[in-house]
């Protein structure tokens, strides 16, 4: 069973009939990249880059009952297992299924206590897809050595996928590197990728500390993290001075807004990282485009 | 032969009765047996945040596990699509069980509860459903105790009426 099918499986009958004829009928279920439910107002597919919300001549509108039993099955009846994560915006799944949700907060002191009513919830399809990662690694894994990246793009143009097709590639055949996953919100495992590699996983750890941790005590060939932030600038900087190549993702539209921030900044400056790969994606398309920029030779 | 005819009907008669007292007993022991179950799931929830599709794993009670209730809900552990089945289990047992129509109602609405939101209101939701099943215990303990001297006196006059008339 695909996500796609655990989807469909968690709608009411009518909704659910819907979708799989649409599914069944016109599309290449491989350029699915989102399903996405608001509570009265329609539904929609991301399906080759374009949003699609009228299935079949109907459209899907979802009460927000209807919607918050939907999420509730989607994560098998264990909301409560969730809870801190639906506050931080998104629930992650077996397979590296992930659902943004966002809805009606109790907040207080700039914090989310609680989420009374899911009024969107958005589930994003992940694609095992092994040679997405293949345009970078020669550049990564050059004359078996690894070296330090990070890949930058816009969300929704695919970091995590490529992000986890280069850890399953450097821990898989051939490499055979002992790669830490720093995997805080638990999106980047998937069991069909990575039941063969060299990969230890530090799921849900934040990643300042699991960045840490995989450097004192997992003694890592290459560290993997994905979308950092300033909070994980000095975890960083300190696993720069263990030797520990580090491959990280963050989000930026180019090179000079990534340099505007200021922890990316320090960290480009104390050399942490040798490329600054920027990523792009024409819509629908599986292939990436990439801006890679080499600071060493910059430097020299 | 009037005399063994009697004596067979007395015997039918006052087992009867005999059975209808340990229908009443199994459904105390039933309801404490879910009761136990409730706190646990509660804790679960509470404390350890456990997924509901592991949470049965460990729980350990003769008269649910005689009944088919916990192993029906520890057989969907591996399921790719997990839901309802609370209600499903209860139904599959619904034979072995021998609980009243109010007391079923209430163990059913109590799963309904199990993970469909966050775990605050689940256990605002377990600990109204725990006092309402422990009223029912007491309810049945007092009312078990008439009825089973009830089915047993019950039994035994009508298989004696019954002897006395065959004779």
């Amino acid at each position: 069973m695909d996500a796609i099918d655990k989807v469909l499986c968690c709608l009411p009958e009518y909704e659910r009939r819907i979708l799989a004829e649409f599914f069944s009928s016109a599309t290449d279920r491989k350029k699915v990249s989102e399903i996405r439910f608001r509570a009265g107002m329609p539904a929609s597919v991301t399906y080759a880059g374009r949003n699609v919300s009228v299935f079949c001549g109907r459209e899907l509108v979802l009460s927000a009952p209807a919607l918050s039993s939907v999420v509730a099955r989607l994560c098998e009846e264990s909301v409560h297992t969730y809870g801190s994560t639906i506050n931080e915006g998104y629930i992650t799944l077996a397979d590296g299924l992930r659902i943004g949700v966002c809805g009606k907060a109790r907040s207080e002191g700039g914090r989310v206590l609680a989420v009374r009513e899911i009024t969107s919830a958005s589930v994003r399809i992940p694609h095992v897809l092994f040679s997405v990662g293949d345009g970078l690694m020669p550049i990564i894994y050059e004359k078996r050595r690894v070296h330090s990246a990070l890949i930058y793009s816009p969300p929704g143009v695919g970091k995590t996928t490529l992000v986890r097709a280069l850890a399953a590639r450097l821990g898989g055949e051939g490499v055979r590197r002992r790669v830490a996953v720093v995997d805080s919100r638990g999106e980047i495992y998937m069991r069909e990728m990575f039941a063969r590699s060299l990969c230890d996983f530090l799921d849900g750890y934040p990643k300042g500390a699991g960045i840490e941790i995989a450097t004192r005590t997992l003694s890592p060939e290459v560290i993997v993290c994905d979308e950092i932030g300033e909070g994980e600038v000095e975890a960083l900087l300190a696993a720069q001075n263990t030797g520990v190549p580090l491959i990280a993702t963050a989000h930026g539209e180019d090179f000079s807004s990534l340099m505007m921030r200021t922890g990316l900044k320090k960290l480009c400056e104390a050399g942490v990282f040798r490329y600054f790969i920027g990523v792009s994606r024409a819509a629908g398309e599986e292939r990436f485009s990439f801006d890679i920029k080499d600071m060493r030779r910059n430097c020299s | 032969m009037r005399l063994a005819g009697a004596f067979v009907m007395f015997l039918f008669f006052t087992l009867l009765g005999g059975y209808g007292g340990e229908r009443e007993k199994k459904r105390l022991a039933e309801c404490e047996a879910f009761l136990a179950l409730f706190e646990y799931i509660k804790n679960q929830v509470n404390f350890f945040l456990t997924p509901t599709k592991v949470m049965y794993r460990n729980f350990a009670n003769d008269v649910l596990e005689e009944c088919g209730f916990l192993p029906a809900l520890r057989s969907h552990e591996n399921d790719a699509v997990y839901h309802d089945i609370w209600r499903s289990a209860l139904v599959s047992s619904a034979k072995s069980l021998h609980l009243t129509e109010k007391q079923r109602t209430l163990i059913a609405d109590f799963g309904d509860c199990i993970g469909k939101t966050n775990g605050e209101i689940q256990s605002n939701s377990f600990d109204y459903y725990i006092a309402e099943l422990r009223q029912e215990i007491e309810k049945e303990k007092i009312e078990g105790a008439k009825n089973v001297k009830l089915y047993r006196t019950l039994g035994l006059a009508a298989g004696a009426c019954a002897a006395i008339l065959i004779i």
